[in-house]
């Protein structure tokens, strides 16, 4: 059975929170997230959930951590002045191995700049944002309908290798309104393991690639979170050099290991294509239409759609952009997702960019004029 | 009984200072973690108010004393005969 | 083991002790006010968990065997209200440290007392930064030494109980470390209150406040905190010039008001029909 919305990308992005089985809501206002905010202080009393408005992004971020521990799904939404402060708190969430989402709502940055305008300039801030090294899982949506189904896949994700989750989106996919079609047999949802109460459970066990079920407080595991390097039982540990490096390489493996089964892509004619274009996010669009024209030219155009910036899906990208010789990477920021291209195909093929920031989407023929140029030079 | 547990102790000697009834002292020797223990010297004066018990930072001290445990030996008094001994 | 071990180590975790703390700290004696009042007050240990940030006090949860979140600096009464919220059944207890709650997280601390969410906070004031050896703290009286105030601090110091009081906590009280009866008394009634309640503790931290300020000894420290203390009755009582360099304990607040996880609920149940989001995450089907 499918049900047909049309409905604004940030509200699509509340009901995928909410059929996803979020039930703890903690945000401050900010422009262009806001409508999230309001979308789920109104729906979530109705299915026996919270919403509470914090007094800033700090104590939004400390709140959902709080809650992810108290045994709810949480979220919180922000821009990206908003995710600078959050970003002490993301860090707990990484060391503490705490599940939860965060939908960033990208503006034009740095500082308060263009609050109405679109960007993808947080794409290196959600990367790095926070101090020391983490893995994160970032998921771009390009529709309205894919901002639905990513809210519902970042909960997953988060749930079942118990990290923070990212959703960069934009303005414009905040803002934009356009037809979603909502199938059930598309929604999955993975709800978050109980531990068994022995007495050799170790609430941060040593598992390679993986983590252990989580507990939720008043479950009668008296764990002790930290935020300070920690052992298995959860204890502070700060001055052995072998267990901080022991729980950070699992912390990061634990993405790093399964980045195949985490990050996908889309892609269409990269199989005869002499140049490739990568994008994510909103200037996709843009992106397709220029390569369906191109094609019309006779050239042989194709594109990438990353969904998942973070972790950069390398081996996909390599596998796809074999033989082609040129690859166009198109965002919204002067180069940030550049570099990670580069860093994987400067060997290989030439990489451009094409950048554009000022709150406008790149048109599908500037994109045009770009491919024409790198291909005639 | 009052029994300070010397793996615990670290001798601020807090409980020296809060004892109502000085039921504690000193010692002068220093033992092997540095540090000058307090020890019992008068335990015939405590009231058993549990004061030192809950002013003891280091969880050190328990008081192991029946309740009233004076009755024993002279059944007529109901309250603790070395009450108003305390300081002299 | 027929031996009677001390009353409160069955509740700690005893493989971590001794605990960090250095002779002579109050933090020690407040773990245990905070135990009593718990036993005092009649509260099934099992339901607590306790949420602290960073410093010394908030080295206490680690201590004491329950559900315990130590989390970073100054936002510690953020992770608890979204705790409390997540599930309102949790008795959730905050230990925080003066520079914690009132530097740091005062904007958090003065929000929680607005929202009036049933959360008990204790806050350890040792009127210095103690982790980070001995600098200046938002509530170190004025003219102390410190080690980011060589010649004497001069700003004056946040009346903490006064301040969370005025903001609307349902119950705020001061009290200090050399008085337990009175401690642990009032440790007892802010479990109890319905509503946030705030019980601040000034205490001793002979190492960093006492060596800088001659106060070397934990028991020259506790007598001129002694010294010091007037009841709230009697500095009503008193001039301005009288008042100086004294600590006044008493009770500033003690009012019920509407407690948030309570309204929270009752929006919920009049819109969902009785659904509830306790431990939700474990459920798949919604």
């Amino acid at each position: 059975m499918a049900e047909e919305y049309f409905i604004q990308g940030n509200e699509a992005c509340a009901k995928g929170a909410i059929v996803a089985g979020c039930r703890f809501f903690a945000g401050y206002p900010i422009t262009p997230s806001t409508e999230i905010a309001e979308t789920l202080a109104h729906d979530l009393p109705k299915v026996g959930g919270s919403f509470v408005q914090m007094e800033d992004e700090i104590a939004s971020m400390g709140a959902i951590i709080g809650a992810s521990w108290g045994g709810t799904k949480s979220m919180t939404a922000t821009s990206g002045p908003g995710l600078s402060l959050m970003q002490e708190n993301i860090g707990y969430a990484f060391l503490t191995e705490t599940p939860l989402v965060i939908v960033d709502v990208q503006r034009g940055s740095p500082s308060t700049a263009q609050p109405t305008m679109g960007a993808q300039g947080d794409m290196m801030q959600a990367r790095w944002g926070s101090h020391g090294d983490y893995e994160p899982i970032a998921l771009s949506p390009a529709s309205v309908e894919e901002f639905f189904y990513f809210t519902i896949k970042a909960f997953n994700l988060a749930e079942q290798y118990r990290v923070p989750v990212f959703i960069m989106a934009d303005e414009t996919m905040g803002h934009m309104r356009e037809k979603m079609r909502i199938d059930e047999d598309r929604i999955e949802i993975v709800p978050r393991k109980r531990p068994e109460l022995t007495d050799d459970y170790l609430p941060f066990k040593h598992v390679e690639n993986g983590t252990t079920p989580m507990p939720a407080f008043g479950d009668g595991f008296n764990i002790h979170i930290t935020g300070l390097t920690h052992d298995e039982r959860g204890y502070p540990d700060t001055n052995d050099p072998e267990t901080h490096s022991r729980l950070i390489n699992r912390l990061c493996g634990k993405i790093l290991n399964n980045r195949n089964e985490i990050s996908s892509v889309f892609h269409q004619f990269c199989d005869d294509a002499d140049t490739i274009i990568i994008s994510y996010g909103s200037p996709i669009r843009a992106v397709i239409e220029a390569v369906l024209k191109i094609r019309k030219e006779g050239r042989k155009v194709g594109y990438i759609k990353i969904d998942t910036p973070w972790p950069f899906p390398e081996e996909q990208v390599i596998e796809l952009t074999e033989g082609a010789k040129n690859v166009i990477v198109v965002e919204m920021n002067l180069k940030q997702m550049y570099w990670e291209v580069e860093r994987i195909l400067k060997e290989k093929t030439n990489v451009h960019f094409m950048g554009k920031i000022g709150g406008l989407l790149p048109a599908p023929d500037e994109i045009i004029y770009e491919v024409k140029k790198v291909e005639d030079k | 009984m009052i029994i300070i547990n010397e793996d615990l102790c670290k001798g601020c000697h807090l409980c020296l200072f809060m004892c109502y009834k000085n039921v504690y002292a000193i010692s002068s020797e220093i033992n092997k973690k540095g540090v000058q223990l307090p020890f019992v010297k008068f335990e015939e004066r405590c009231t058993k108010c549990g004061t030192c018990e809950v002013a003891c930072p280091d969880q050190a001290i328990t008081v192991d004393l029946p309740d009233n445990w004076w009755m024993d030996k002279d059944n007529d008094i109901n309250f603790n005969p070395h009450f108003a001994k305390g300081r002299k | 083991m027929s031996e009677k071990t001390n009353r409160f180590l069955p509740y700690m975790r005893q493989d971590r002790l001794p605990h960090i703390f250095c002779p002579g700290c109050g933090n020690g004696a407040v773990m245990n006010a905070f135990l009593e009042a718990m036993e005092k007050a009649e509260m099934d240990f099992d339901n607590i968990a306790m949420v602290s940030g960073i410093g010394c006090s908030s080295r206490i949860p680690g201590y004491i065997n329950c559900d315990s979140l130590h989390t970073t600096h100054g936002r510690a009464l953020t992770f608890a209200t979204g705790l409390k919220i997540a599930n309102k059944d949790l008795d959730v207890v905050v230990f925080s440290g003066d520079g914690d709650a009132a530097s740091i997280g005062g904007n958090h601390l003065i929000h929680a007392a607005r929202r009036n969410l049933n959360i008990t906070m204790i806050c350890i004031n040792n009127n210095i930064y103690g982790m980070t050896g001995g600098q200046v703290s938002p509530t170190s009286p004025k003219g102390i030494v410190a080690t980011t105030a060589p010649y004497g601090n001069y700003d004056t110091p946040f009346k903490l109980a006064e301040l969370v009081a005025g903001a609307g906590a349902s119950y705020s009280a001061r009290w200090t470390t050399v008085e337990m009866e009175n401690l642990v008394l009032s440790i007892k009634t802010a479990l109890k209150n319905p509503g946030f309640s705030f019980v601040e503790v000034v205490t001793l931290c002979p190492t960093y406040f006492g060596r800088k300020n001659n106060l070397k000894t934990p028991t020259a420290m506790a007598a001129v905190m002694k010294a010091n203390t007037v009841f709230k009755s009697a500095a009503e009582r008193m001039s301005e010039k009288e008042l100086k360099d004294k600590i006044v304990v008493g009770e500033f607040a003690n009012k019920q008001r509407d407690e948030l996880s309570e309204v929270l609920e009752k929006f919920s149940i009049e819109n969902s029909g009785g659904k509830t989001a306790v431990n939700s995450a474990y459920e798949t089907e919604f």
